[in-house]
Order: structure tokens, then sequence, then C-alpha cells
């Protein structure tokens, strides 16, 4: 037994250190990402409406903090992100954040993995997690499995898992109520759950888009849809075919020190196509309607010294339909100073707004004044 | 029976296993004495009590217990009809053996001497040391040759004569001078100084695969010894420079017939002339705010006799952006910007030297699209005929060997040196990995979605030279992590293809640096072909500037 211990071991050896003789080029690298912040908060008592106010300071994990790692063989590579989820999340433990791999076949990559839609675009604010105006004027809406195919000319398609506004479910506990009582049915579900919405998905969530460059201005812009049934068995006549259409543009514009940056959107039925909770309350279909929302951001920033960049933004989205009192409006800003101590440590002092204006209701909305600081360490 | 098949095709199969760790073992062994016995000069700086103090330090890797000579400086060996300097007549005074190391200098106890050794001696570790092998084994005659040439500035003794006065058991015999005793057993090597002491052991390694170690021909010349800081002899070192380079050219760049240095780094250019030795700084050139340099090149594309340079640089927003930089009215300046192309000049068979361009594509996409020629039309820089290049190369990556063959030298995405036809075939490739580059361009594409942004690494230069051989840095050091990548190793390695191998034929001493680029050039204006190099040390400070040197080399 002995022997065939050390006989392992030896050949494990032999194996391991014959590894570098491959081709396979691996790289870890990652980032550490913490906040601090005063915040001074604002929220109206949706009973009364008065006014609250709350002002904190706090010091976190930001939850885009992760290790990640590289490969590279030929015309394979890959890519393995694992990290922290954020604050309001913590307890959910590690975060796969990203995990795709990539053929490049001369003409073109095909990916296989999970990533972000290939609609988002961002700004960079800071607060909130390196928030980038996400559901204040921005598309980001997590991660999700999917296969793409982008073309060196700059098209690209995706077809995306089907989005069911956010509330789908795996379905792994048992049922009493068949089949029609059943969550979303995705590839691991063996059982019924015991809620009494059934979501109906039939094709993928489709994103086709376009990146380009025209000397020094760099544009994309696209189209994505999304499709899915729900019946809820509780409220009477509550059956709806939900049908997500959204187009997008995005501008980057390089004045060297000077950078522009553009993005705006609009769509029907966008909360349920972005698949999370971070869309706005009134981007979903309401009340048996399609509700139609428009948003963007415009973003400026000047590189100050090869240490120094500062930049500043504003975003607004608004949320529409005919059951709503008042259009559902959002907006954001910031201003903030990045400050590259080393090659791998940046400091991001930071003023931001977020504020939710007005819902749908016509009741006033919370809002946030941050200021502080994002530490950041790359490796 | 059936067992006994079972077991041989697994002792077959460990063997088959054991073959490139045997390999690598052997040259991680070769690579440890090449490395412990590597060559460095430095200088007596002062005496302390019954020892001396040198200038050198953990730095240059000496450990203690290493020995070196003191040498007075003899008269340069000129070869009668290349008029090239062969080396020099030095005259030994004494030899001296580290004791202790600090930070910036070392302790020496001196071992022996001719006549009084005094501040200012010039040391060589390693040099003109008496060296003996004793074999303990009876096959290591062979292995006696290899480290010969490993170590050419050893005095070795002939394997004969020494075997004939090896003790029956490994002891210090009397009346022996100075010497380093390299005794090799079935347990290892070792290597004990003049007093016997042990100063390095390393393990056995199968004597087959040792010798199946191909050890590079070092041709005498090409390996620079001496350091002469005044420019007298065969190695020139620059004034420390500020920075990691990028890339490094030499060309009359202002028209006057003489020969000019450019060194650029991400944020400048620096423009010099080394004249009677000494480092002459003629301008710097700040590329601006968000803007980093990765490539440089020079080339006379105005045809009006004076090399332009072009840099390739990329902005804050992930666009290339290169400059043209020029003597115009006695001053060094930009004089065209956003060049939208990656730019190198290149050598190619029939054509000689021309510049060439690449495009960058879209989503994350470093190089895209046919390399092409440039063309000035007027003012304007466009994009001429496409060149004919093996698939898959980029603009950085490959050198065209000359003939009619249309071969091609790739430095591979994973290391290797390849030899590439024009459809792609790869012929052979190199027995080590070579290349590595610090230069990067920052990747933003994912940045946008969510991503993260990613260094992407240049490939390192890779030449041709007139008598064909491919010139290539070899630069090593551990650096796992992307954003962390630095070099504290390396060399430059002239190879040849020889229609079935690549292999060595001259390389340049190992360095404890970063070799950034190179040029083989008339630097200093002397009428002789030169190797320059741009090195960087190894620096982990992250708070203060990497520093950097010129060096110059004389070539056989």
């Amino acid at each position: 037994m002995k022997r065939s211990i050390i006989g392992a071991v030896v050949l494990g050896a032999t194996v391991a250190l014959a590894v570098p003789a491959m081709a396979l080029d691996v790289t870890p690298y990652g980032t550490i990402r913490i906040g601090t912040w005063y915040t001074s908060n604002t929220h109206y008592d949706p009973a009364t409406g008065a006014s609250q106010k709350d002002s904190d300071f706090s010091l976190d994990l930001q939850g885009d903090s992760f290790v990640g790692m590289r490969v590279k063989e030929g015309d394979f590579s890959g890519l393995a992100e694992l990290g922290a989820y954020n604050p309001k999340n913590r307890g959910a433990g590690v975060e796969l954040r990203m995990l795709f791999g990539d053929w490049n076949f001369g003409e073109g990559k095909l990916r296989f993995g999970y990533l972000p839609s290939a609609y988002v675009f961002r700004s960079e604010q800071v607060f909130d997690a390196d928030g980038g105006f996400n559901a204040y004027g921005s598309l980001f809406d997590g991660r999700y499995a999917q296969i793409k195919v982008s073309m060196n000319n700059g098209f690209y398609l995706a077809l995306m898992k089907t989005s069911t506004g956010g509330f789908g479910t795996n379905s792994t506990s048992n049922s009493t109520g068949g089949w029609k009582a059943g969550g979303v049915f995705n590839n691991t579900a063996t059982n019924y759950a015991t809620t009494s919405v059934d979501y109906d998905t039939f094709i993928p969530k489709t994103v086709a888009g376009y990146e380009g460059a025209s000397g020094f201005v760099k544009y994309g812009g696209g189209v994505a849809g999304n499709y899915y049934k729900v019946t809820d068995t509780t409220v009477t006549n509550l059956s709806a075919d939900i049908t997500s259409l959204m187009g997008y543009a995005h501008a980057t514009i390089d004045l060297n020190p000077v950078e522009l940056k553009f993005h705006l959107y609009g769509g029907q039925n966008l909360g349920d196509l972005m698949s999370n909770g971070a869309a706005t309350t009134g981007s979903y279909y309401s009340g048996k309607k399609n509700s139609y929302t428009y948003g963007g951001f415009g973003q400026v920033g000047y590189t100050a010294s090869d240490k120094v960049k500062v930049y500043t933004g504003v975003s607004y989205e608004t949320s529409k339909n005919d059951n709503y009192i008042k259009d559902d409006n959002k907006m954001a800003a910031f201003a903030n100073l990045q400050y590259s101590v080393t090659k791998n440590v940046k400091i991001v002092p930071e003023v931001s707004l977020l504020n939710d204006l007005d819902s749908s209701t016509g009741a006033k909305e919370s809002r946030i004044y941050a200021g502080g600081v994002k530490w950041e360490m790359k490796f | 029976m059936r067992g006994v098949t079972l077991q041989t095709a697994c002792f077959a199969l460990v063997i088959f296993l054991l073959i490139p760790v045997l390999n690598a073992s052997a040259a991680l062994v070769n690579g440890a004495l090449a490395r412990d016995f590597a060559p460095a000069s430095g200088y007596i700086v002062e005496t302390a009590g019954n020892q001396f103090i040198i200038d050198l330090d953990a730095k240059q890797q000496i450990a203690v217990g290493d020995i070196f000579s003191v040498v007075t400086p003899g008269a340069k060996i000129v070869h009668p009809v290349t008029k090239a300097v062969l080396g020099s007549l030095d005259t030994v005074k004494g030899f001296l053996q580290i004791t202790g190391i600090k930070s910036g200098y070392s302790y020496c106890r001196q071992i022996s001497s001719a006549t009084a050794l005094q501040k200012g001696d010039a040391i060589r570790r390693f040099q003109n040391v008496d060296a003996e092998f004793w074999d303990y084994t009876g096959q290591g005659e062979a292995y006696f040759t290899e480290l010969q040439s490993l170590l050419p500035h050893l005095q070795w003794q002939g394997y004969a004569s020494s075997q004939k006065g090896r003790p029956t058991t490994p002891t210090l015999p009397k009346g022996k001078s100075a010497a380093l005793y390299f005794i090799l057993t079935s347990q290892g090597l070792e290597v004990r100084s003049p007093d016997f002491e042990l100063i390095h052991s390393y393990p056995a390694v199968a004597q087959s695969a040792m010798s199946a170690v191909t050890l590079a021909a070092v041709e005498e010349s090409a390996v620079i010894k001496s350091v002469v800081p005044s420019g007298i002899g065969n190695y020139w070192t620059s004034p420390p420079l500020k920075g990691t380079p990028i890339g490094l050219e030499v060309g009359d760049f202002d028209g006057d017939g003489r020969q000019e240095l450019a060194v650029a780094f991400e944020d400048r250019l620096e423009i010099s002339r080394l004249v009677n030795g000494s480092y002459q700084q003629l301008g710097t050139v700040h590329f601006g705010n968000a803007l980093r340099g990765h490539h440089l090149d020079g080339f006379d594309l105005k045809k009006n006799g004076r090399m332009q340079l072009f840099v390739s640089a990329i902005t804050d927003s992930g666009n290339l952006s290169g400059l043209i930089i020029e003597s115009q009215d006695g001053t060094y300046r930009v004089t065209r910007n956003k060049i939208a192309w990656h730019l190198r000049r290149i050598t190619l068979p029939g054509d000689g030297a021309v510049l060439i361009a690449q495009k960058m594509g879209f989503q994350g996409r470093k190089f895209a699209g046919p390399l092409f020629r440039v063309k000035l039309v007027g003012t304007e820089l466009v994009e001429g005929e496409p060149i004919t290049v093996p698939p898959k190369v980029n603009l950085y990556d490959f050198a065209a060997l000359p003939g009619k063959q249309h071969l091609f030298a790739s430095l591979g995405e994973d290391g290797y040196l390849n030899i590439v036809t024009a459809e792609g075939q790869v012929l052979g490739s190199s027995v080590d990995k070579m290349g590595g580059n610090e230069s990067c361009i920052e990747m933003r594409g994912d940045v946008q979605i969510g991503g993260e942004s990613w260094l992407s690494y240049l490939p390192a230069r890779v030449e041709v030279n007139a008598a064909g051989e491919i010139i290539v840095p070899v630069n090593s050091g551990f650096s796992v992590l992307s954003r962390a990548k630095m070099y504290s190793r390396s060399e430059l390695k002239a190879m040849v293809w020889d229609g079935a191998t690549l292999r060595d034929v001259w390389h340049s001493t190992p360095e404890k640096s970063y070799l950034a680029d190179f040029r083989l050039a008339d630097a200093n204006n002397d009428g002789q072909t030169l190797l320059v190099t741009a090195v960087a040390y190894p620096d982990n400070n992250p708070f203060s500037p990497r520093r950097s040197a010129l060096h110059v080399y004389r070539l056989p």
C-alpha cells in the first residue's frame, strides 16, 4: 500500500513537473475593494408621506471584490472569477461572478458561459459598490448563462437564459399543485414548487448588436428581446404573455485627455427583460399593461496626470404605464477623483446622489446623498 | 505473465514520464550553476581592518563564499584584421572571498595576493580562479566538458591532470594554491572553496539526461566580462534612468551623420548620444496625459536622411494613438499624433527595412486585420499594400528570415520561438521559452459591461541580423500575477535555423535585470556594430520609479 502511495506521489510529481512543457498559459488576478461612506438618507412614510432622515457611516467589502484566473491555450481561452456578494446579500456566501470559455475561430469568437448581458454600459460612479448608475440610467442586471458569438467586424449575437421578470426561482421542493403551480422549470428542476405562479418559457432572451469605432469615437448599439408567459392561479384572470423589447446605444468620444460617454436606451417591459430586482419598479409589465421605460446617462472624464483622473456624470430614467398615476422617475449624479497611488492601488473619493424622485402612485420616494472613498487594490 | 507485462508497461510509462523531468532537472542544475558562478565585476571601495569592502551586494546575486580575483586591467587584445577588441591582458593581483553581505556593499577576506591590494582595485567574480574537477563516478568527462563551456571564465585544469591529482576521498590536498574544487560523486556535484569549505552543492542528475542538454556555444568575445564605465573596453553602461523602458532605437535622428539613442518609457522618450564614452542627453519628449506608449521603432519615412521615431501608444480610453517624434530646428518634438495603428519597422527579404502597421480590433481584440505597409502621401500616413505573413502572427511577434523559402521566426503565445512557413506550418521550435516583455496594453473592453480591465503583454522584439541569426531576449523570473509582472533575469540569445533545428549560436552574459529592448547598431559612432540593450532592475518598491539603464556591448 505504502509503495502504491509512493508510486502515486512520484507519478503525480512527474506529471506536475511535466506541465510547464504544455502551452497552457494561466494568469491569476484579482481585485479587492473596500468602500467607506457617509450617507444621508431621506425616506418618506408610505402612509403619511412624512419625511424621515437617517445618516450613517459604513465600511464594508464591496461586492465586486474577487479573485480570478485567465487560462489560454492556442485558440481557446477561459476565465473564472469568484468573489463576494454585496453587503446587502453577504449571507449568500461566495458568488460566482463570471465563468466562460472562448474559442477564437478566426473570423470571430464563440463564447459559452456566465457573464453580464451584452447591453450593459456603465459609468464610473463608485458608490453602491461601483454602481455605475446601475438602475438609475444604466442597465446592469447581473450575470447569466449565455452563448455569444462576436464577429471581428463588430456584430454580435447572444442567446441568454430566459428572463422571468426577476421572480422565477428554481423548482426544487415538493409540490401539491401540479405542473401549473410550478416556478420556472430550469435545467436542474426535478420537482415542482408550491408557489401559485406558473411561468412558461419558450425561447432564450436574445441580444443582437454591433460595436464599432470611427476615428476616436467608439460606439455601439443593438436590440434585445425576451418573452415568457405567466399565470397566477390565485388571482382571477391573471394570465399574461409578457414581451420585452429594448433598443440601446452608447458612445465614448476620446478627446484625449477629455473623454465623453453617453448611453441611451428605451423599450417595453424592461423590468421583465432584465431578470433582477435592480430594474425600476415601474418598468415591469403591470396591470395587464405594458410599461415603457427610457433612460440614459452622460459622463465627462478628464485625465489630469498619469495618476489623477476626474469624472462626473448624471443619469435619468423614466417609466410610463397607462395604469400609473404618475411616471416612475429616477435620477443620479456623481463626481469623483481617481488617484492611482501605485500601479496596483487606487483610491477614489466621490460625492454621489441617488434620487428615486416619484413613484408610479405619485408619492415621493427616497434619496441618498453619499460622500466617501473607494479603496481598490488590483493584482 | 500478465502481471509481468503490466509491470513492464508501468515501468516503461514511468521512465517515459521521467524523461522530461530528468531533462528539466539537468537544465535546472546547469541553470543554478550558471547563476551561482555568473561573472560580476566591481571594485574594492575600502579596507576594514584585515578585511576589504567591495561595492557589490545581493542585488548582483553574490553569495558568501564567492571568490573574486583582484585584477590590474592590462592592454587590450585587438584583432589584427577586424580591429575588434577581444579582451584585455589583465594581471591578477590576488584573490578575495566574500565573508558577509550588506545592503550596498560586502565584506571580503584576502585568501592570497602577490602584491598589496588597495582601494580602487577592480575585482571580477570567479574570473581566473583555478578550478579542479574531481570525478568520483568515472563517467564524468562529458559533464566536465559541459562545465567548461558553461563556466568559461574559470581557469580549468585538464580532466586527466585533475584526476591524476585527485585524492582517494575528497580532502584538501596539501600545498595547493587558490582553487575551486568541483567534486562529482554519485550523490551529486559539490563545489568547495580553496580551504575546502562547501560553498555550493547540486543534486545528482542522470548522466544520459545531463548529456542530452545542449548548452549554448558561448563565443568568448560575446560574453562581456569587464565593466568599464568610462566607455573603454567591451562594455559600457549609462547613468541610471527612471522608469521601465518600453522601447529602444538607435539611428541618426537629427541628420548630422552621427547616431543617437532613443529610449521610450510609457510616458516619454529620452534622446541621447554617446560621445567618447560619456552619455549626453539631448532631449526629452513627454507623450502627454492619458497616453501610454508600448512600442518604439525608427524609420526614415520622409526620406530626408533623418530617422523619425514612431511611438505606438494607447489612450486611457483604449484607442490607439501613436506619435511621430522627430528633430526639427534643433529640438525634438511630436510632429504627428493620433495614429490609430500599431507601428513597427521590419526588415523584409528583398525589400530591406519597411514600416508596417496593424489596426486594433473591437471588443477586446488587441490586433485585427492584415499587416500593411505605411506610406506617406503628401503629409498623410496612408494604408499601403498588405504584406504576406503566416496566419495568426501579429505585428510584433515575428521576423522574416532571409532566403527564398519565405520562412519566419515567430514568438508563439506559449513563449517558444517557432520557425513558420508563410502558410503557418511550424517547422521547428526552440527548446526553451524565449521572449518575455513587460510592455503591455490595458484592455478595457470588458469594463463597460461590468468586467475588469486586464493587461495584455506584447511579444518581445524578434530581429534577424545580417548573418541570418535570430536574436531575441530571454527574460525570466517568478511573476504569477498579471499586474505584478517583473522579470528579474535576462540575456539575449542568437539562434540559427539550420533547416532542421533551431540552435543557439551565442548569448550575452545573463544579468539580474529585465531586458526591455535591444538594437544592433553603431551606437558610439566608431564604425563598429555594437549591441545596445535597455534594461530595468528588479525593484518592488511601488512608490519609487524603477531604475533602468542602457548597456552597450562590443560584439565579435
